[in-house]
């Protein structure tokens, strides 16, 4: 799996109306605090979609904190 | 009981936005931004929903530049005292409401400087003045998108021109346009578009906001600061939208219930809606207009106008001709100042005011009948 991790809870909120439009399946998760203290949230997807994934963050102009493989 | 106050509020709320608020809060608790549960997150994928549709009605490409306040009066307050220091200058139309003068009149205590462009008889700002005060330079020109007096619409985007080729930022108070029109505040150049919730988009009081440039939105101060649900470890305000101005638990039931009044607006469609209250209007006009007691003020021409109609009586007093209407006849209309002594200054309706009507999608021809037909015998009584 791979953790998407994004600046503010306003920007997954965005990303995941992007993924949800596109049909891609996705998960909204906690941050890990070790990844992260600010009480943000996540977005999870399987590794299988991840190319596709960034075409479309990149095609919306998302920033990215960061792609993180995480276990199951 | 007849309601032709909807300017002030509008009434019925349309069922879905009675269904929505019901749902929410009876079934998902949660706030908006905070918390990592289920419905934590389904409260802020439903509002963020909201914002992509807010975004959409007003011509912004960007849903996390629209910030939600609770009434556009916040909305109006926060750009104008997060903007504006001693010294600056801005242009304003002589048809504003209090939600802008009074801020206004406060800057102004402190330096900053008014200049007041004139209107018409119709309320209808006067480009010229406007284009030649532009030019002399100004940090801000603000108009009343629509007057809660006489209905007169302003000419947006040709302002937004002239303000953009003036390098100048341009705010809208949308209070009573947003729903009435389709606004493109990004292709107007409208730097800040303030609306609220209860009026034309049929969702409940206390929700409304503003949507912002990228440019406003960079220097605009936040008018108060504190917990965002984002960046809990930092001790300062975060500057990314939408938190820098979102600071303090949202409305968030109030906003996902907006969002169903949107989605009622746009399910009758706002031509349609436009449509009907024109129509109401021209009615009312063809009514009154042979009444000789009676002066209407604003454009005679309704589409010109949103769905207000103003109008006083010669040597008689209005709010007492209200009263009765509401006490005898069960009809409830709006007679004053309307919070805007400005814009009566203008119309030459200040200090008696007028007594004004204002429709819905819900108001009938036959509602109208009944008014005038009232009004008819409160004229001829002795």
């Amino acid at each position: 799996m791979i953790l998407i991790q994004l600046p503010t809870t306003n920007l997954v909120l965005k990303v995941n109306h992007i993924l949800e439009k596109e049909k891609i399946p996705h998960q909204i998760i906690p941050t890990p605090r070790e990844l992260d203290p600010s009480c943000n949230l996540s977005i999870l997807i399987a590794e299988t979609i991840l190319e596709k994934t960034v075409k479309l963050l990149e095609t919306n102009e998302i920033p990215v904190d960061s792609l993180q493989k995480v276990s199951d | 009981m007849i309601y032709l106050d909807n300017a002030a509020t509008t009434y019925p709320k349309p069922e879905k936005v009675i269904e929505t608020i019901d749902y929410h809060l009876k079934s998902i608790g949660g706030s908006t931004g905070r918390g990592h549960y289920q419905w934590a997150i389904e409260t802020s994928k439903k509002v963020y929903g909201v914002r992509c549709k807010v975004a959409q009605l007003f011509g912004v490409n960007d849903p996390l530049r629209v910030i939600f306040t609770y009434n556009s009066t916040y909305a109006i307050n926060m750009v104008l005292k997060g903007l504006l220091k001693p010294g600056d200058r801005v242009i304003l139309s002589s048809m504003e409401h209090n939600a802008v003068i009074r801020p206004l009149r406060n800057l102004e205590r402190k330096g900053v400087k008014l200049v007041f462009i004139p209107s018409n008889s119709e309320g209808l700002i006067d480009l010229e003045t406007l284009k030649n005060q532009a030019q002399m330079g100004a940090k801000l020109i603000t108009v009343l998108g629509a007057s809660n007096v006489s209905g007169t619409i302003q000419p947006l985007a040709k302002i937004g021109k002239i303000a953009h080729s003036n390098d100048i930022l341009f705010l809208v108070d949308g209070a009573q346009l947003a729903g009435f029109e389709t606004i493109e505040a990004d292709n107007w150049h409208i730097d800040a578009f303030a609306f609220t919730g209860h009026k034309g988009l049929y969702g409940p009081q206390g929700t409304g906001g503003v949507v912002l440039s990228p440019r406003l939105a960079g220097i605009l101060e936040p008018l108060i600061e504190g917990g965002t649900g984002s960046q809990s470890e930092e001790e300062y305000q975060p500057d990314f939208l939408p938190d820098k101005f979102e600071s303090g638990t949202l409305n968030s039931v109030g906003i996902i219930g907006l969002g169903a009044g949107v989605d009622f607006l746009l399910e009758m469609g706002i031509s349609s809606v436009v449509l009907h209250e024109r129509k109401l209007r021209d009615f009312l006009i063809e009514k009154l207009v042979s009444e000789k007691s009676i002066n209407l003020f604003g454009p005679l021409d309704s589409k010109k106008t949103t769905g207000i109609l103003s109008f006083n009586i010669k040597n008689k007093d209005i709010s007492t001709i209200t009263n009765i209407l509401d006490r005898d006849y069960g009809i409830m209309v709006r007679a004053g100042l309307h919070c805007s002594p400005l814009a009566h200054k203008s119309l030459g309706t200040f200090p008696i005011g007028t007594i004004r009507c204002s429709f819905s999608i819900f108001n009938t021809h036959d509602e109208i009948q009944y008014f005038s037909k009232s009004l008819n015998e409160i004229l001829r009584r002795d």
